[in-house]
């Protein structure tokens, strides 16, 4: 999302197009990141290949990530869940009632910061800290939940839901994660409070209807894009919610719970791909003068597409690509382990390891968002006070401003590096529990990881160019 | 346990021995990368001196400030024609504690929006403003113009 005005701006003028200028009117970003200087970079790459080296030579011989116990510590009264649930709701209908009351400026409404800044991003950055709370807040499941206690109660025999398709999997949370990607990087009314809002209903509305039919469970553990993509997150925190019991475990220890069937593997590469798009979206090397989108956008043009449209198609093919290079990349690790020794299909291979990507996707969207939502986070004081940018004023802090100097450039930078280096130590170490679990033989395990060696090492690479070169 | 892990003594000592290598290079790399990778402006970043106004409007806002003038230096300048940025999107370089200093030739009458510091001035169709405030913030920034919605310059401020 950052840079989305200076990137359209850049591209309209690649094109030396007129192209209709409200529609780009407005980021939410004011300040967005300098470039990683290059002796950092060349630190952080030092760094990774040194840790990758001690990893495998001389870490755990056995799994220990595995089979964890995990303590019990509180459980929660029903009457904290039933709070949590409606002010999820509240907040929502909120949120929704700002879409469509307030200001269509995007920076003045509630809506657009909300979705982009403490939904998309502050939620999985609490996650990691306290577990899948958003479990607990979920608006849409606190719904159906609601209403099927309320029926259970009024005695109405409620019909057993469907049962849930084995073969769809996560497919719909990769593609819900795809699209949410899709306009937060490339549609042009993305900061559109009332489109936003019409979207916001309209996936509540496909959520209730997904979970009447099979299943409040079952369809949120797989098919509610966002309920997915946040408990994936919380799998690596050291906080457990199991129904309203707290539990605590060895941090990643959650990972290796990962039942990865159909679409899990495509949804991590969504996730990682994305975020990388991103990443790419905001450098000269895809926006700059001579720049590929503005060349690919020139294509479509000359196709008879307006400038607008260009633009999208070149964005949304960027964003494929991406994805692309990303799955790619993961596969040949699979292809390299499978070669190592015969006996599982690459299929089930890809499936086991797949765990292992989490805290690189993590680590993907602190590196990149981390500055963005300590930044525009603070457009909460005012935003909460004044949610339609009518001037009301409803908690006397109205007038908050944003202080862009609680975190200089040298921080986030070395928040970046940081994030980056720890995923990738944090990744190689669940794929090498996994691989002892996997191979008999710890010989073909540790040669087998050599290829996951090179997938994480890849991904970190890309990652720190990403914040550095590209950005130039 | 050793043997479990596949490795001999000697194996491992030749692993960490490659880690050592490896550091030492990334060692090189850094001071490699150092010298030609940390300061890059310096044109844009002479003394804080102020020229009175230069452009058909004067500041309006309180960051121009009232000292005398001697020698001003050289003022990068944006020109927007057509409502674009003349030659691309203006890189303008500054550190931070720099006064940042800037000016706006336009043929298209308009507000300019310096994101982040949330500055703006109206520019009149074949006018200019000059910018002139404190880099106390730094970071990347968008400068605007804003009701076109088009970037014309980007102002970054090194740490």
């Amino acid at each position: 999302m950052k840079r989305r005005l200076a990137v359209a701006g850049t591209l309209a003028l690649g094109a030396a197009l007129a192209l209709p200028a409200s529609a780009l009117a407005h980021g939410l970003v004011g300040k967005q990141d300098l470039p990683i200087p290059r002796w950092l970079f060349a630190w952080a790459a030092t760094v990774v290949l040194v840790v990758s080296f001690v990893a495998l030579a001389a870490l755990w011989p056995r799994p220990r990530l595995e089979h964890v116990k995990e303590r019990r510590v509180w459980t929660a009264p029903v009457a904290l869940e039933v709070l949590c649930g409606a002010l999820g709701i509240a907040a929502f209908a909120v949120t929704i009632w700002a879409g469509f009351s307030g200001t269509q400026t995007a920076t003045a409404n509630l809506i657009p910061t909300v979705v982009y800044v403490v939904f998309w991003v502050g939620i999985p950055f609490t996650t990691l800290l306290l577990g899948n709370v958003f479990g607990a807040f979920n608006p849409w499941r606190a719904l159906a939940r609601g209403v099927a206690w309320l029926a259970s109660r009024g005695g109405s025999e409620t019909p057993a839901p469907l049962p849930y398709p084995k073969w769809l999997g996560r497919w719909p949370a990769a593609l819900t994660i795809l699209l949410f990607a899709w306009v937060e990087l490339v549609y042009v009314n993305r900061d559109d409070p009332t489109q936003l809002a019409i979207m916001a209903l309209l996936y509540a509305g496909i959520q209730l209807v997904g979970m009447t039919l099979y299943g409040i469970e079952p369809w949120t553990r797989n098919a509610d894009g966002f309920s997915v993509y946040f408990r994936l997150f919380s799998m690596l925190s050291p906080l457990h919610w199991r129904d309203r019991t707290l539990y605590t475990r060895p941090p990643l220890s959650g990972a290796p719970t990962l039942d990865a069937g159909p679409g899990t593997v495509p949804l991590l590469c969504v996730m990682i791909g994305t975020v990388s798009f991103d990443g790419l979206s905001q450098g000269s090397l895809w926006t700059g003068t001579g720049g590929i989108a503005p060349d690919l956008q020139q294509r479509f043009i000359n196709l008879g597409f307006s400038g607008e449209v260009a633009l999208e198609i070149a964005f949304t093919i960027g964003l494929l690509f991406m994805v692309g290079l990303v799955s790619g990349v993961y596969r040949l690790g699979v292809l390299g382990m499978h070669s190592v020794r015969a006996g599982y299909s690459t299929t089930s291979l890809s499936r086991r390891f797949v765990h292992s990507l989490i805290p690189i996707a993590l680590a993907y969207v602190i590196a990149h968002y981390f500055s963005l939502f300590v930044y525009q986070g603070q457009a909460m004081a005012f935003l909460v006070s004044d949610p339609l940018g009518d001037g009301s004023d409803f908690f006397g802090t109205a007038t908050a401003t944003i202080n862009y100097n609680v975190i200089g450039a040298n921080g986030v930078w070395y928040v970046q590096v940081f994030a980056l280096v720890l995923g990738h130590a944090c990744g190689l170490t669940l794929a090498h529990d996994r691989a002892l679990v996997v191979y008999q033989r710890v010989r073909d395990a540790t040669r087998s990881q050599y290829w996951m060696l090179a997938v994480m090492v890849a991904f970190t690479s890309l990652g720190l160019w990403l914040l550095s070169a590209a950005a130039q | 346990m050793a043997e479990r892990t596949g490795l001999s003594t000697v194996q491992r000592l030749a692993l960490i021995a490659g880690a050592v290598v490896v550091l030492v290079v990334g060692y090189l790399l850094l001071q490699g990368g150092s010298d030609n990778g940390s300061k890059n402006s310096s044109a844009t970043t002479s003394t804080a001196t102020q020229p009175a106004a230069q452009g058909t409007t004067t500041a309006e806002d309180g960051t121009s400030s009232t000292t005398a003038k001697p020698a001003p230096p050289p003022v990068p300048t944006v020109r927007v024609v057509d409502a674009k940025p003349a030659g691309g999107i203006k890189k303008l370089d500054f550190n931070k504690g720099d006064q940042i200093r800037f000016r706006v030739v336009s043929d298209t009458a308009d507000e300019i929006h310096v994101h982040g510091y949330d500055l703006m001035k109206d520019v009149p169709a074949g006018g200019s403003v000059t910018f002139s405030f404190k880099g106390s913030i730094d970071g990347r920034f968008v400068v605007e113009l804003e009701n076109h919605g088009q970037q014309i310059a980007e102002l970054d401020v090194a740490p």
